[in-house]
């Protein structure tokens, strides 16, 4: 169980001037100015849960990791995983934890995996049964049991991932903190790594929290998200939540031969004529893009075979980053959580 | 996790200590070309120097130090300073810092420093090798009068230096938490470190107040000292004085190290890596 309460960060900087004269001032004083990366959050989560944080840079995520795992103390408020206060770094606590940064290498680059993993074994205090069926079960779900004996800096990026994810699960964690795994990993790679994620998770059924700007990880594993915004949590709810009236749109793609329409505004004022608010967005060599209500699709379609002479078509749901920009973009006018 | 037993040494300071040997010796032609080019630069440089300075003045012996003597006494200085800078040799715990690579190590229920300094031995350990080599290929050819008790009695004072020198080393590289570089500051205790051991020059070669400050710091007794202990070729305090002032500097730089640790802990933000 993790309970976060009235959590806040603050990280205090220094401004210099720009320029040979800026440095020379920063030599004798130097300004400071305060930086909330974290602002009031609040949130629970159950044991077992799968739980996407997701947000743009520096909406706070990687923050809230780490003062979760017990990196950063809080600047106030209170954090609760399993029982401990992260800050206080109980061994118990972090026996229990596992933290993957996608950008962040912790296998030892200049030797093979299995070597990181014999100390890892050490680190957590795995028994030697455990340890070989870990290392079994890990690296056959991973397909990795030839590149265990590889130089870690040989491995390709993908390869590479998949091993410290094995690093990572060995002492089988309790909680597991994902940030930003798939970052820079080919598609083949991103799905290899996101199947085995729903894997573990179904088998083993720690708290996992989550953080990608890859939104298929998001939609293909998270049941619930988060969404922050400069440090504050806009939303927490399922990713269904995420679409409002405002931004549960469509969009549509039209290549036509020809059309009897002779521009933008006769086309909009066909559909507002059926009440079909649309919003176009290219209109050019005869391809036209344009978003529609959901609700308005049955009325559309129609409409578009009438004024148009259409070669191929498409309708397609708003991306889920497009939701989060629109839902971002109505938080600032209403208070969602 | 099962329960973890308290010994003065346990199986993850093995590992640590193991897989940094590992690393060292998975690139061979550093590793040759570190010991083999090091060593002969370290011989060169005072034999030429020394030697120039014995010509000039046209002596067989100063201070009842023979050339070959002195020569042997930097060589020894060589081994025992980068044994003691072993930790530094790398900038490893800054570089963990400024990087954001120390989060992981936050997150392992280990000691960090414990950890390094079991790291930092490996490089240690292949120093004594090539030292112990050494005083035996120097021994063959030009028979110095080393003994085996002399080496017994200096390994602990090696060891103890190389325990202060990692401490001075961690306790500056910790300073990484406030300060956005401190390579300045490790180059000048590089410095301090050789100068105030008797790196460039023995302390009995200096002024009489500068040795008498001296010995109010650690520095005398991470090199020079010890060398007098192994080689015998200069007066110096007796071996359990040296070994209890060894401790006291241990004890110190421990806590000073343990408090900047928890301080910096505190207030690392980790911010943007």
């Amino acid at each position: 169980m993790i309970r976060v309460n009235q959590l806040n960060q603050q990280f205090t900087t220094y401004k210099k001037e720009p320029g040979f004269r800026g440095s020379v001032k920063a030599l004798f004083k130097r300004e400071f100015e305060t930086k909330f990366a974290l602002q009031n959050i609040s949130f629970s989560i159950k044991p077992g849960e799968l739980v996407g944080l997701i947000g743009a840079n520096g909406a706070g995520k990687t923050t809230l990791v780490k003062i979760l795992s017990g990196i950063v103390t809080p600047t106030s408020g209170s954090v609760d995983v399993l029982g401990f206060k992260p800050q206080e770094r109980n061994d118990l606590y972090r026996s229990q934890l596992a933290l993957i940064m996608g950008q962040k290498a912790q296998l030892w680059w200049d030797l093979p995996a299995l070597d990181s993993f014999l100390l890892l074994k050490e680190i957590y205090q795995i028994s030697d049964a455990k340890y070989n069926s870990n290392i079994v079960l890990l690296s056959e779900m991973l397909q990795i049991k030839n590149l265990l004996n590889v130089q870690v800096r040989r491995l390709s990026l993908g390869e590479r991932m998949k091993v410290e994810l094995m690093a990572s699960l060995l002492h089988n964690p309790s909680v597991i903190f994902l940030d930003e795994p798939t970052i820079g990993l080919d598609f083949a790679s991103q799905k290899a790594v996101r199947e085995f994620l729903r894997f573990y998770q179904k088998e083993f059924s720690p708290i996992v929290i989550l953080t990608s700007h890859y939104m298929k990880d998001i939609e293909e594993l998270c049941e619930r998200v988060m969404l922050l915004h400069e440090g504050k949590l806009v939303y927490d709810g399922n990713i269904a939540g995420l679409k409002t009236e405002e931004t549960e749109k469509k969009n549509a793609l039209c290549y036509y031969n020809k059309t009897k329409i002779a521009d933008q505004n006769e086309w909009i004022n066909i559909c507002l004529k059926f009440h079909i608010h649309i919003e176009i967005t290219k209109w050019e060599n005869q391809e036209l893009c344009f978003t529609f209500p959901k609700s308005s699709l049955s009325k559309l379609v129609p409409l578009l075979f009438e004024h148009f002479d259409i070669e191929d078509f498409a309708i397609k749901d708003t991306d889920i980053g497009e939701l989060i920009n629109a839902r971002l973009y109505f938080s600032s006018t209403s208070t969602m959580i | 996790m099962k329960k973890q037993k308290k010994y003065f040494l346990n199986a993850i300071d093995l590992v640590a200590f193991n897989m940094e040997l590992k690393k060292i010796l998975s690139y061979p032609l550093e590793f040759w070309a570190n010991t083999l080019g090091l060593i002969l630069v370290n011989i060169l440089i005072p034999y030429c120097i020394w030697q120039a300075i014995f010509k000039a003045r046209n002596i067989t012996e100063m201070y009842n130090l023979s050339f070959n003597q002195f020569i042997f006494y930097f060589l020894c200085c060589y081994f025992v300073s980068a044994s003691v800078l072993g930790a530094m040799s790398k900038g490893s715990i800054s570089q963990e810092i400024y990087q954001g690579n120390i989060n992981k190590f936050i997150i392992y229920p280990i000691q960090y420093l414990r950890f390094k300094f079991f790291n930092s031995l490996a490089y240690s350990f292949i120093i004594l090798i090539e030292l112990i080599i050494t005083i035996c290929v120097h021994k063959l050819i030009f028979g110095n009068q080393i003994t085996i008790l002399a080496f017994i009695e200096f390994l602990p004072t090696l060891i103890l230096s190389t325990t202060i020198g990692f401490l001075l080393v961690a306790n500056l590289e910790l300073l990484s938490f406030w300060v956005d570089s401190v390579w300045n500051l490790q180059v000048i205790l590089r410095l301090f470190i050789q100068m105030g051991g008797g790196l460039f020059l023995p302390l009995f070669l200096m002024s009489e107040s500068i040795r008498h400050f001296l010995y109010f710091t650690p520095f005398p007794y991470l090199i020079y000292y010890p060398i007098g202990i192994l080689t015998k070729f200069y007066s110096v305090i007796p071996l359990h004085h040296l070994l209890i002032i060894q401790l006291f500097w241990i004890g110190f730089l421990l806590l000073l190290a343990q408090s900047l640790w928890k301080k910096g802990l505190k207030q690392y933000s980790g911010i943007g890596i």
